[in-house]
């Protein structure tokens, strides 16, 4: 009797976890076909032409790049040399020390020649202190706020107050662009006639490739394996996801490492939240949100060409920790802006972009950690044979290839960065590994990541309780 | 001898050419690490460079050559097809000998190339 | 239970088999795409270098140069040039063109007959007529690059006629680039501008517009007139980037519009024209409530240079003086980089200002300096 109801329970689960995961499927498919309907018409527009004249147009609008420096010492003075080697007619570059204990600071003003001077500095967004401004007059396009530490959203929101253009764009200090970045990034922005708050680019991993004074001179494969599962991670999160995101109108995330926002949107939203854990996603939300709330038409650009070089973890334990935090900060985004979703006076991305977020990346986690929980389990009590439990494994470890290595044809197709034979059929081999213990390693970290998340929040609910006072999010 | 630098292959195949009717030895640059690592070892008697190249630009050669002695002296004829005023200013302040836009005719690079390797 | 398992298994099966299936197939398309792109480029590569050998040889107008339908003669040695269909047609149109943006004068103009006698321009017309937009786009891109007059008749009736903006664009810009006046009204081109384009197709309308130079001027002046804030904006953008002005009145009219954008743009002009009879409404400019009216003020007199006349040298000073003390930092920085480039009595007034506190490291600075420094923003 028991068995009988075990093996029904069993299997009503089964086809639950099926039906899910070719809906996931399904959804990746549609988004690898959008991809590669987007990328191949970007490169049919000779997008290098369209950004000569841009180039040349006074009309460009005007850019601050925003970068923020906490300990950056060796590596500041490349970094701001190289982005003052961007092509782009009218930018400036706006360096936030966020209160470095090293000498970060002192070396700026020793290589720019740079000076305070009595700039009005209006803290449209409020932050941490700001201890001063300088400006070199040999380098007009540099300007360096120096300030208290507040971290990472506090930082780039001081850059936001200071900085003097209509458009800027966020970067890490260690984010390496290529030169005609700010030139791809602004091109959606003046020639669409909707409203583009926020466009944004690739991210890719710099590891292993050559890196000399701030750019990036051969781009080549790191040896690491958890550097090449991440480098087949990010083609597939940024070449087939966001594209096919943005293409279909429901992008929600532009990535902290790389994106041009509207200045005058960021700051009436308030800029970055410093709680937030996901500082990146949690800003592009909110601008959703408000843009929704006034009824103004928009759209979230994405633009595959642009490419942003970043360092990734190489080690497991800093991976580990980076994961573990963008899922935090997911469920937290997600709790923080709940009624968004499914919304529909939130419009398209109400229903699919929120709905993705909440059904695909946070439940999807924990329906496949069920899955692996319950087929071991099945075959345990005999509910279930061992080859049909391994078919179902393999099916899925295949469907999984069979995306990863989708992202990697529209790669070869498109911008085929990896020349070398060597690095194309390394990445292939990784894209069928991928599935046979990274994926699920991660899987791991973010259920670990959920679980957390769910004990601290009831924690501080309870601390609030006994305070007798209720914290509203932001 | 004469050191040649610039991204784009055609214009490096052109100015090369018109230089070596100059009857001069050319050493090319592909970008601009490499073209500040070139005169500081042969301390050529002219560099012909672009100004927008990968990994260094022209101006920030030229201000690295002005600052050292051993450098400071070299003509530089910087080649560029930005046309802003702003930009021909920053290229005197960072030591060109002379100005060519693109796009240029090759008689008028040879005209000032053999003018300056006249002189001296 | 078990003929479930049964159909249940080969199911499954099925799946896997597809899975694998798809897996091999993009597996398989990916090596093929890499093979297919290799195998092209060593192909072009070698044609690629055979040509840039002839391709610089034409550009040195030294040796004996004929052509002859495809056949190139270039002192003793004779090429044949591909027809330009296919792959390798574009590959070698490309390489050409390549050239031909990088050349100015005689090379550049043998570069263009040689692609008019092999086919090549005949051959891109033709692609003007193309059901695809972007191909007819394409081939007016390309036209523009060639140079060639035959194409002027081409280009100009898809400029007039064609029913897609972008096309149309493209075909001004290549007109614009075949420096063909006549062909096309500047009126007209404005026109494409008041269409509501968005703003990059408005840079490039500007950039076409300010190629043409005195020939669209007057449209533009009678355009300050308009009283779509948009429009006015656009016409002084475009006349700035040409520097010319003819009825100086009209650009001094609007200085006291209600847009501070437009007043901006309008005291811009002023400057970059360098007419010193604007002096009176540059100098008013300098008390206007936005800054940035005001900053484009202190760049115009700077623009301007120091007058000779006595009295308005006094008021110079004076102005710049007052701007010393903006609120506005960069107000005070170019007012300060003016004083410091004038003479000796622009340091006087600098040095006197030392004695403000908020002032000191930005005099100090011109004053160690001593040196004319750029206008900067």
């Amino acid at each position: 009797m028991l068995t009988h109801f075990l093996w029904n329970a069993f299997f009503g689960f089964a086809w639950l976890i099926l039906v899910y995961t070719v809906f996931v499927n399904s959804t990746y498919l549609v988004y690898t076909l959008v991809a590669i309907g987007t990328v191949r018409r970007h490169l049919k527009t000779r997008s290098k032409e369209r950004i000569e004249q841009i180039f040349r147009s006074k009309r460009a609008p005007r850019i601050s790049v925003i970068l923020t420096a906490y300990n950056e010492g060796p590596t500041i003075i490349d970094s701001v040399r190289a982005m003052m080697r961007l092509l782009y007619s009218e930018y400036e570059i706006v360096i936030v020390n966020d209160g470095s204990e090293d000498d970060t600071l002192q070396l700026m003003i020793d290589a720019f020649g740079m000076e305070r001077v009595e700039k009005t500095y209006e803290e449209t967004i409020s932050t941490q202190p700001v201890r001063g401004i300088y400006a070199s007059f040999e380098c007009p396009l540099l300007l360096v706020v120096d300030k208290e530490n507040g971290g990472k959203a506090d930082a780039v929101n001081a850059g936001v107050n200071a900085a003097n253009h209509p458009l800027f764009c966020a970067c890490d200090a260690d984010s390496l662009l290529e030169d005609d970045a700010l030139l791809q990034l602004v091109l959606p922005m003046m020639d669409r006639l909707a409203f583009v708050p926020v466009a944004g680019g690739v991210v890719r991993a710099a590891n292993g490739s050559t890196v000399t004074r701030g750019t990036i001179e051969k781009i080549e494969l790191g040896h690491r394996p958890i550097e090449l599962f991440q480098v087949v991670e990010y083609l597939r999160a940024f070449l087939v996801g966001r594209t096919a995101q943005a293409a279909l109108n429901i992008s929600l995330i532009v990535s902290g490492a790389f994106g041009l926002f509207d200045t005058e949107t960021v700051k009436r939203v308030g800029g970055y939240n410093k709680d937030a854990i996901g500082e990146d996603f949690e800003l592009i939300v909110r601008i959703t949100k408000h843009l929704h709330e006034i009824r103004r038409e928009f759209e979230i650009f994405f633009v595959p060409q642009t490419v942003c070089w970043t360092m990734v973890p190489h080690d497991w334990k800093s991976l580990r920790n980076q994961r573990e935090r963008w899922h935090r900060g997911l469920m937290q985004t997600l709790q923080w802006h709940s009624h968004m979703i499914f919304n529909p006076r939130y419009g398209k991305t109400g229903f699919l972009g929120m709905g993705y977020f909440v059904l695909i990346e946070f439940l999807g986690s924990v329906v496949e950690l069920l899955g692996y929980a319950v087929f071991p389990l099945a075959v345990f009590i005999h509910v279930l044979n061992l080859p049909t439990a391994l078919l179902f494994f393999l099916i899925s470890v295949f469907g999984g290839a069979f995306l990863s290595l989708s992202a990697l044809l529209l790669e070869e197709l498109s911008f085929h960065r990896y020349t070398k034979w060597r690095d194309v059929l390394k990445l292939a081999l990784y894209a069928i590994l991928e599935n046979f213990g990274y994926r699920q390693l991660t899987l791991w970290w973010r259920c670990r990541a959920m679980i957390d998340y769910f004990r601290r929040a009831k924690h501080v609910w309870g601390e609030m309780q006994r305070a007798s006072f209720s914290a509203p999010p932001p | 001898m004469v050191v040649i630098a610039d991204g784009d292959p055609v214009t490096r195949k052109l100015v090369e050419s018109v230089v070596e009717n100059c009857g001069v030895e050319v050493a090319v640059a592909e970008d601009g690490e490499e073209a500040l690592r070139l005169i500081q070892a042969h301390l050529p008697s002219l560099a012909v460079l672009a100004v927008s190249m990968p990994l260094r630009t022209g101006w920030e050669i030229g201000k690295e050559l002005q600052a050292n002695p051993r450098t400071s002296k070299i003509p530089i004829i910087f080649l560029t097809s930005h046309t802003q005023e702003k930009d021909v200013l920053e290229g005197f302040l960072s030591g060109a000998t002379d100005y060519l836009f693109k796009p240029f005719s090759p008689s008028d690079l040879q005209g000032c190339v053999q003018a300056i390797l006249d002189r001296t | 239970m078990t003929a479930l398992h049964a159909a249940q298994y080969w199911a499954l099966l099925l799946a896997l088999a597809i899975s694998l299936a798809l897996n091999s197939l993009v597996f398989s398309a990916i090596i093929v795409a890499k093979l297919v792109r290799e195998r092209r480029e060593t192909a072009l590569a070698a044609l690629q270098a055979q040509l840039t050998d002839l391709l610089v040889s034409i550009s040195n107008a030294d040796e004996t140069f004929s052509v002859e339908r495809n056949r190139v003669t270039i002192g003793d040695r004779v090429i044949l040039l591909p027809p330009p269909r296919g792959l390798v047609g574009s590959t070698t149109r490309e390489l050409i063109l390549s050239f031909i943006a990088t050349l100015k004068g005689e090379g550049r103009e043998r570069l263009t007959l040689i692609l008019e006698s092999a086919g090549y321009v005949d051959a891109t017309i033709q692609g003007l007529k193309s059901r695809s937009e972007l191909r007819r786009a394409r081939a007016a891109s390309i036209l523009g690059g060639i140079g060639s007059a035959r194409a002027l008749p081409a280009l100009t009736e898809r400029f007039l006629l064609d029913p897609s903006q972008e096309v149309r664009l493209v075909a001004a810009e290549a007109l614009a680039a075949l420096r063909d006046i006549p062909g096309i009204p500047g009126a007209l081109l404005f026109l494409e501008a008041a269409r509501q384009p968005t703003r990059y197709q408005e840079a490039r309308i500007a950039n076409v517009m300010s190629k043409f130079g005195a020939s669209v001027v007057g449209p533009l002046e009678d355009a300050l007139s308009d009283p779509d804030a948009r429009i006015v904006n656009f016409a002084l953008d475009v006349l700035i980037e040409i520097g010319l002005v003819l009825h100086p009145d009209k650009v001094i009219a609007i200085t006291k519009h209600s847009s501070a954008q437009v007043r901006s743009r309008a005291i811009e002009l002023l400057g970059a024209v360098g007419r010193i009879d604007a002096f009176e409404p540059v100098s008013e400019a300098m008390s206007d409530s936005a800054w940035f009216v005001r900053l484009n003020s202190v760049k115009a007199l700077i623009a301007m240079g120091t007058p000779r006349d006595e009295a308005k040298r006094a008021r110079y000073f004076r102005a710049l003086e007052t701007a010393l003390h903006d609120e506005r930092w960069a107000v005070r920085r170019n007012a300060a980089a003016a004083l410091a480039a004038a003479d000796d009595k622009g340091r006087l007034i600098l040095q006197r200002a030392l004695t403000n506190e908020g002032l000191a490291a930005l005099h100090m600075y011109y004053l160690r300096r001593g040196q004319v420094v750029p206008t900067i923003t």
